[in-house]
């Protein structure tokens, strides 16, 4: 500071002299405290500090449960990533996972009988596999196949005339162990 | 007086040092009973500390107001025990925390209007300069590292020499004397920046 006209040293003996100062106050307080025997507050020292780390293990505590629920979470949030990374990665082999978007039947060919055959169109892997189930309109089972990797499936003609007038046809795409991706259906009223 | 099992607790107090008790507290924010009891003791210096500081200005808070200040910095006092740093025993650290806050309550007290007249702007007056002139002070010693801080304590707390603390520190005298001027340095340059903060 010397463009104020103020001696560093003297700034350093300065701040030496109000340490001095400092430490004569807390050595006074410090050697005057060990000569009293009683003062106010003194008895309540213990239950004060006691308090005081109850709280602060109660807190501590707490904060270690939530740092372990939010361990929990993460993990169960990067679980489900995972799962639904394979999820996506299985499904994959099939790309369009909307319903009907890259599996549609196609309307039954002009002057065949609606029951004759079902032709569908599939935008996926060529080599995917379909199942072709038959329903009533009250969502019973009345008969499946197995199409193969066709594109159309013939039906049993003296079968058809087991089924009601109104049926519902569901062509679905096969996963490997079996289960069905994707579907598309159709509902067929009009008997031959 | 106290009671328990540390009767005399100025044999504890003398036992102990910086390092020592920087154990201790480790100890007892972790939890050891044994750690906690003994803290507890040793911070029966508390209430008597400020009882000391407060005869010293004519009594300016009552014995009421006094209990309520040594419960408030008993719990600061547990709440900032992480930042001890072993620089001094465990009672010089709460003397400074039992200095800051007397002044602060009767700044409080004297601001609020409950103490007036004579004796209170008197008292008000005397605080205002030791707070002025000693809070720069604990804070600058406080930005300083712990060997530093501890060096600066040593000298100008506890009166040892350079070459007392070279031996307490078991450091070369000549590496105390640069810590210490470069400690100086620092709370030099400290006082000065909150100066110019000020204006």
């Amino acid at each position: 500071m010397k463009g104020d006209g103020i001696d560093p040293a003297d700034e350093f003996r300065g701040v030496e002299r109000d340490l001095d100062a400092l430490g004569a106050v807390e050595r006074a307080m410090l050697r005057k405290s060990r000569d009293i025997g009683d003062a106010p507050g003194l008895d309540r020292v213990e239950s004060t500090l006691r308090a005081a780390m109850l709280d602060s293990d109660f807190k501590r505590a707490k904060a270690v449960r939530s740092k372990r629920m939010a361990i929990v979470v993460s993990l169960l949030a990067a679980s489900l990533l995972v799962f639904t990374w394979y999820r996506t990665d299985d499904e994959d082999e099939i790309p369009s996972q909307r319903m009907g978007e890259g599996l549609q039947i196609l309307d039954p060919v002009v002057g065949e009988h609606p029951y004759a055959r079902v032709r569908w169109r599939y935008t996926g892997n060529s080599a995917a596999r379909f199942v072709v189930q038959v329903f009533d309109l009250r969502e019973h089972l009345v008969a499946q196949y197995e199409a193969g990797s066709s594109s159309e499936f013939v039906f049993d003609e003296a079968e058809t005339i087991q089924w009601p007038s109104s049926i519902v046809i569901v062509v679905g795409v096969q996963r490997p162990d079996g289960s069905l991706a994707q579907s598309s259906e159709r509902t067929l009223r009009s008997r031959p | 007086m106290s009671s328990g099992p540390f009767e005399n607790e100025r044999e504890v107090e003398n036992r102990s040092d910086g390092a020592s008790d920087l154990a201790l507290v480790r100890r007892a924010i972790k939890g050891d009973a044994a750690a906690r009891t003994l803290f507890i003791e040793r911070m029966k210096c508390v209430p008597r500390m400020l009882l000391v500081r407060n005869a010293k200005a004519n009594s300016a808070l009552r014995p009421d107001e006094l209990e309520d200040l040594a419960q408030e910095t008993l719990v600061a006092i547990w709440r900032r025990l992480d930042t001890f740093r072993g620089e001094a025993t465990l009672e010089t650290w709460a003397c400074a925390f039992c200095h800051r806050a007397w002044l602060d309550a009767i700044k409080r007290k004297v601001r609020g209007g409950a103490q007036t007249g004579p004796i209170g702007e008197v008292v008000g007056n005397e605080c205002e300069q030791d707070s002025d002139r000693f809070d720069p002070l604990y804070r600058a010693i406080d930005a300083l590292d712990a060997n530093e801080a501890r060096i600066v304590r040593y000298k100008h707390f506890e009166q040892l020499t350079f070459d007392q603390i070279s031996k307490r520190m078991d450091l070369a005298s000549s590496t105390i004397k640069s810590c210490y001027y470069q400690a100086i340095e620092r709370i030099r340059a400290r006082l000065l920046s909150g100066e110019r903060g000020k204006a």
